[in-house]
């Protein structure tokens, strides 16, 4: 949340239900106008993190805090957010522009403003002519613009998304996607976003927060959480991803190695400073991911700089714009998976080649074990 | 030996299929065979009944109009029959009315409290019915518990005859005795009602009043139609109930069908009029199915 303002911020906000502990001592803080996308497997406490925030579950410590405002005890109908429901909740008896305006109604607007702003929202997400139909009557993509609508109409601080695409088709879900995005794009309204779709989460988010079993594990822009994963779940969890096992060596400012069996690996460490700190001799990995490693023949002069590693190819597969290579090292002692750009021709690469693979220090960053 | 086996292994086949064919046969017999001898053929046998007419004591086996003309035509028989008609109307609503509340504190109990209430909801639908009538009467009655608590606040000198034979003890009885099958549809209704979309009315800002007038109560209206309906229909061919509370005073219509089969003999005028009663309570599911499922869709 580098620049903006913080909206909404968590504070050691834990959460046990019937004695078995399902949050431990969250911490979040959500700029103004940001999109935020909340990851994590299945079970993790992603729902009941959002279910705080919006007040229908109440966190058994901790504080939730609004623009500087304790928040906890306020009751759900009196805090501006609003929630799109994973299976949109939308009311079955009213029609699509009843639906939409339920939040109008409610504040007790008058009729025919409320007619016009229905419109608008409507025509915001693409649904107008739709207004006198009934939900049952839509498809899941319309349905699920709906919810959007209803939830935007309010003109809401924050807008809380529980996995709003999981139960949309592919095809669709990438179609959905582009159109939140353009929609907060226009609304400028701060987005929270539970999802376990972590392309969904890269593709959607200005920040991603990521959880396991109840703990936050880092919070970062996507491109810091691919390439500077904190921990080794994270590392794992994005992509493919090159996890080499080693000791941490000395300490550096802006290098350190991680001393492999089979030779170091030359780790950049800028803007990680526990990185950068830690002690050496701890178990670690060096990560590398596997579109930045290169191929050479075995007899390649190679830049002293470079990190690299001599094996054979064991395995190649071709899969549409990229093609997987395995690279197993001489002595057995390390696997590395590199993928390189398919060509017409096919990599110019055969089973049981020799060949020396090298990657820079800058794409290669120390995760703890 | 093997061809042997095979073969009669082919032929105890068909004769199993010849078999399983026969016993598919019975129980399609039996599924639509059993309703119709003990629902259907009564119910014409009614209706063809009600076309014979009695004169001087003896039957007539000749088609005639003339039991639904006396039933039109004579006044008494009418007013009656609308008068009824008011009756189980008033006893549908008001046994709605006291079910709602009830069945709405339910849905808010969890648990094995919940289990226990409902229990004790439908206990008295297995008691025999007179018992309960009985139970009701005395409640009723000159020295019922209803007379002695009214006294005891204050309220009246002496014992009213407000409550017992007559239509008002009519209404009350049936009241009691029918509120149980109200509760029931109304509680299922109002479980229906997924419980994220009261957190959406919340979530958009609706206080709880406007959530239960907007959300709950709308979308448990099937549930209250099917509960009006089945009170209607109950009240209106009960003939026990006026029988034993209701009097001179408490005459209802389920009362004069009986009469013409128990006491008058006139069996074709008594078909005749089930057969008007069975229109009314036909009338009456047909509407309520329409009101109690007008709402569109589930998602
Ligand atoms: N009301 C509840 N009572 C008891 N346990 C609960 C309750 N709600 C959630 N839990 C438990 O808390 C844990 C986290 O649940 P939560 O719904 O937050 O997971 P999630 O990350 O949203 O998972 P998913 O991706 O499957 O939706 C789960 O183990 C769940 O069983
Ligand atoms: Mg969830």
């Amino acid at each position: 949340m580098p620049n903006e303002q913080c909206l909404l911020e968590l504070r050691a906000v834990s959460k046990t239900f019937n004695g078995v502990p399902v949050l431990a001592d969250v911490d979040l803080r959500v700029g103004d106008g940001e999109v935020i996308t909340i990851l994590g497997p299945s079970g993790s406490g992603k729902s009941t993190i959002l279910r705080i925030i919006g007040g229908f579950t109440a966190p058994s410590r901790g504080r939730v805090i609004l623009g500087g405002d304790d928040i906890t005890e306020v009751p759900i109908n009196q805090r501006p957010f609003n929630t799109v429901f994973q299976d949109y909740a939308l009311f079955p008896h009213m029609t699509v522009a009843e639906n939409v305006g339920y939040g109008l109604r409610v504040r007790g607007a008058a009729r025919a403003d409320m007619a016009q702003t229905v419109a608008r929202s409507l025509r915001m997400v693409q649904l107008d002519g739709y207004g006198q139909r009934y939900p049952a009557q839509l498809s899941g993509g319309q349905r699920q613009r709906v919810a959007l609508a209803r939830a935007i109409i309010c003109q809401p601080r924050l807008i809380l998304l529980d996995e709003p695409l999981g139960a949309l088709d592919v095809e669709l879900r990438k179609q959905m996607q582009g159109f939140l995005k353009d929609i907060q794009r226009e609304i400028k309204t701060t987005f929270l976003m539970v999802t376990h779709d972590q392309e969904e989460a890269i593709a959607m988010a200005d920040r991603i927060c990521v959880v396991s079993a109840g703990k936050v594990l880092q919070i970062g822009r996507p491109r810091d959480l691919y390439y500077r994963p904190g921990t080794e779940f994270v590392a794992r969890f994005f992509g493919e991803n090159n996890l080499l096992k080693g000791l941490l060596g000395a300490a550096g400012n802006h290098y350190r190695h991680v001393e492999a069996g089979w030779g170091p690996i030359r780790c950049a460490v800028d803007g990680q400073p526990e990185i950068a700190g830690a002690a050496s001799g701890l178990a670690a990995y060096g990560a590398v991911r596997p579109e930045e490693v290169s191929l050479h023949p075995a007899d390649a002069r190679l830049d002293a700089e470079l990190n690299r590693m001599e094996g054979r190819i064991e395995a190649v597969s071709f899969s549409g714009a990229l093609t997987s290579v395995r690279v197993v090292h001489t002595g057995g002692a390390c696997v590395l998976q590199v993928r390189l750009q398919s060509r017409a021709e096919g990599v110019p690469i055969q089973v049981g080649q020799s060949v020396v693979a090298s990657w820079r220090a800058e794409a290669c960053r120390v995760v703890l074990a | 030996m093997q061809g042997g086996s095979g073969l009669s292994g082919r032929r105890e086949g068909a004769d199993g299929r010849r078999w399983r064919a026969l016993q598919q046969a019975l129980i399609v017999a039996t599924v639509y065979g059993l309703p119709v001898i003990f629902v259907l053929v009564p119910l014409l046998t009614f209706l063809v009944y009600s076309f014979f007419w009695v004169e001087g004591g003896a039957m007539h086996y000749s088609l005639s109009l003339q039991n639904y003309l006396r039933f039109f035509a004579g006044e008494a028989f009418f007013r009656v029959f609308w008068q009824t008609i008011l009756l189980c109307l008033g006893v549908a609503a008001m046994a709605t009315l006291v079910a709602y509340p009830v069945a709405y504190f339910l849905t808010g109990i969890k648990g094995r409290m919940k289990s226990t209430l409902v229990m004790l909801i439908l206990v008295p639908l297995l008691m025999s019915y007179i018992i309960k009538i009985y139970a009701l009467r005395s409640i009723l009655g000159a020295n019922g518990l209803l007379n002695q608590l009214l006294m005891g606040l204050g309220l009246i000198d002496t014992p009213s005859s407000f409550f017992v034979f007559n239509l008002n003890a009519v209404m009350l009885t049936q009241l009691a005795l029918l509120i149980p099958f109200a509760v029931l549809p109304i509680l299922l209704s109002l479980e229906r009602i997924p419980r994220n979309l009261l957190e959406a009315s919340t979530d958009l800002g609706a206080g709880g009043g406007q959530t239960f007038l907007w959300v709950i109560l709308p979308m448990s209206l099937p549930g209250v139609v099917a509960a009006a309906t089945f009170v209607f229909v109950l009240a209106i061919g009960d003939f026990l109930t006026p029988q034993m509370v209701g009097g001179q005073a408490g005459f209802t219509f389920g009362r004069i069908v009986y009469s013409q089969f128990g006491i008058a003999f006139n069996w074709p005028f008594g078909a005749a009029l089930s057969v008007i009663l069975m229109g009314v309570i036909v009338i009456a599911i047909v509407v309520g199915a329409r009101y109690g499922s007008s709402r569109r869709g589930t998602a």
